[in-house]
């Protein structure tokens, strides 16, 4: 690869020059003497060219433990020295002069937040002799991560009202195997004969050949549907919403979705139960209902990639989800959206829990028209809740203890 | 106190502050050393600071002047030419780094090798060549100063065709492009 000269061979031709000059005028060879090495390094830089300075940049995950990101950056270059550029977590720009030959460079970066991360991007600059050679700067090279969120145990999950699948833990109400005791019903062609109930025909068979059976329900899956809403990522210091400074923000609340989606999915697959998944933004991901350990390891690839959406993407419509499901609504419910899609379930008649993943509010440093203004749109935020309420969404809010509160709600009939 | 959150391992290196304090370093010194007038000297320290501050000036080469002042003040002495041989040098290889030396930079001493190794190769003949041309003078005082007519005349003929040279280069590159 072509480079280009630094103005400094340019200096020190000139400067070579004017020194000889200078030395002649005056008769003086020590004066000429000075321009000596500056006008054989100008011989050397010129001998060598501009060619040899090609860089390409590399970066590869290394293991690291837990809490931080570990990214090798390594450059293959003919050139004597690169300039490394190299952004970290999108927020501090780093600078490194090193050698052309298996130079490499540890780049370490701790994790403040789950969901996908840039941790590194980075380009490179060859320089030969001196820095009097210079290439162009290479392609910018980029180390995209997924930080899972951190696993939480959740117990009892909310069931929808009817309990449709053929198979699972739940005891449904339609006659079947494997759960408990249903009633005593007249034998019917399709019953087993091991489920007769000898004492109870017996007892109570009106006619010689009536056969009477035991009777129990069956055991079902639920249909568990667990929607992200991504529009908006608002950490709990309230002074840094809207600055894109997620470094001092603390927990956000997409930390709180994603950390809320994966103990859901862990919980009811656990259950047995089929998990469906989808990000409420248009464009935004969507797993089909799926039940298992491997249908678990997707759901949770796709929560560890869900980021916040843009500025500019439209809210998704209605999401189809399977019929008589139990949908998890993950929003902070600023935005109206969100609840709209959760009531517009609820009138079709799913059983619909709307997570509030709003993190525990740091108040500090916020003036007192932006205390104002905080309270006006959490007041917004009430009717909200209260809207939902009202049409039968039961709330959870994840920052206080939603494993009593998914129980207590589970256990409440609607 | 708090680890930072972002942090970069390299193989030892020093910071960019180093390089331009070197530079200073290099220009007051020679300047104390090579020039006889106080005036020039803060002359020189003060394009020093500059130079470190924004290379891009070549300010640096201003100090370097301010030496060739002090050099043309003084009495021709072999001692003085090999130490101003010495420091124009490491001003011109300092400017030259401090030009892709960014703010903030971190510098791999081993990036530095191939640099050290070719002042030592320049130094090398630069200096050998000082002592000839000084032997020379000093060999031939009271006659006409040829060694510093060859000399001077040779300086500037190479500088010419490095010139020529570099200009060919430069538009045989544009032809390419």
């Amino acid at each position: 690869m072509q480079g280009r000269w630094s103005p400094a061979l340019a200096v020190a031709i000139a400067g070579a020059i004017v020194l000889a000059v200078i030395g002649l005028l005056f008769s003086r060879p020590d004066v000429v003497a000075m321009g000596l090495p500056v006008g054989l390094w100008s011989v050397l830089a010129l001998a060598r060219g501009t060619a040899g300075v090609g860089v390409v940049p590399s970066v590869s995950s290394r293991p690291s433990p837990d809490g931080e990101l570990l990214t090798e950056i390594s450059v293959a270059s003919d050139a004597e020295m690169v300039e490394l550029v190299v952004v970290q977590s999108e927020r501090r720009t780093r600078r490194a002069i090193v050698p052309g030959a298996a130079a490499t460079v540890l780049a370490r970066s701790r994790v403040l937040h789950s969901g996908p991360a840039l941790p590194v991007q980075v380009s490179a600059r060859g320089l030969a002799f001196d820095g009097a050679v210079l290439s162009a700067p290479s392609e910018i090279v980029r180390s995209r991560r997924q930080v899972a969120p951190a696993r939480r145990t959740l117990g009892m999950l909310p069931l929808p009202r009817r309990l449709s699948g053929l198979h699972g833990s739940h005891e449904g109400r339609r006659p079947g195997q494997g759960g408990d005791f249903r009633d005593i019903h007249v034998f019917a062609p399709g019953d087993e004969l091991r489920r007769v109930d000898w004492r109870a025909t017996a007892r109570m068979a009106r006619r010689p050949g009536d056969l009477l059976v035991r009777r129990t329900h069956t055991l079902s899956d639920a249909s568990v549907v667990i929607a992200m809403d991504t529009s908006e990522d608002l950490g709990e210091v309230v002074a840094s919403w809207g600055s894109g400074d997620f470094e001092r923000s603390g927990v956000t609340s997409l930390d709180n979705a994603r950390e809320a989606a994966r103990g859901l999915a862990g919980a009811a697959i656990d259950a047995g139960d089929r998990v469906a998944l989808h990000v409420l933004a248009h464009g935004g991901r969507s797993l089909r209902s799926g039940g298992g350990s491997r249908h678990l390891a997707r759901l949770e690839a796709a929560i560890a990639a869900t980021g916040q959406a843009g500025d500019d993407v439209a809210f998704r419509r209605t999401p189809q989800v399977p019929h008589g499901s139990v949908i998890l609504v993950l929003s902070t419910f600023f935005r109206g959206a969100a609840a709209q899609t959760a009531l517009m379930w609820r009138a079709s008649g799913h059983r619909v829990v709307a997570i509030d993943v709003l993190p525990r509010l740091d108040r500090s440093r916020l003036s007192r028209p932006q205390l104002i203004a905080l309270r006006t749109v959490l007041a917004e935020r009430e009717n909200v809740f209260a809207d939902l309420h009202g049409a039968g969404v039961d709330v959870v809010t994840w920052a206080e203890d939603p494993s009593s509160a998914l129980r207590q709600v589970a256990r409440a009939t609607r | 106190m708090r680890a930072p959150n972002d942090t970069m391992q390299t193989a030892p290196s020093v910071s960019w502050i180093a390089i331009r304090g070197v530079l200073v370093v290099v220009i007051a010194l020679g300047a104390f050393a090579l020039n006889p007038l106080v005036g020039w000297q803060w002359v020189a320290v003060v394009l020093a600071a500059v130079a470190a501050g924004f290379p891009q000036t070549f300010a640096a080469w201003g100090g370097a002047a301010c030496i060739v002042i002090g050099m043309l003040l003084s009495e021709p002495d072999l001692g003085r030419a090999m130490l101003a041989v010495l420091v124009v040098h490491s001003i011109h290889v300092l400017t030259t780094l401090t030009l892709v030396i960014p703010r903030g930079a971190r510098v791999v001493l081993a990036a530095l090798r191939p640099t050290a190794v070719r002042f030592g190769l320049v130094q090398a003949i630069a200096q050998s060549l000082t002592v000839a041309v000084m032997l020379g003078v000093d060999g031939a005082e009271g006659t006409a100063p040829w060694a510093v007519v060859a000399g001077g005349g040779a300086v500037v003929a190479v500088a010419v065709l490095l010139l020529v040279t570099a200009n060919r280069r430069q538009s045989d590159m544009q032809r390419r492009v």
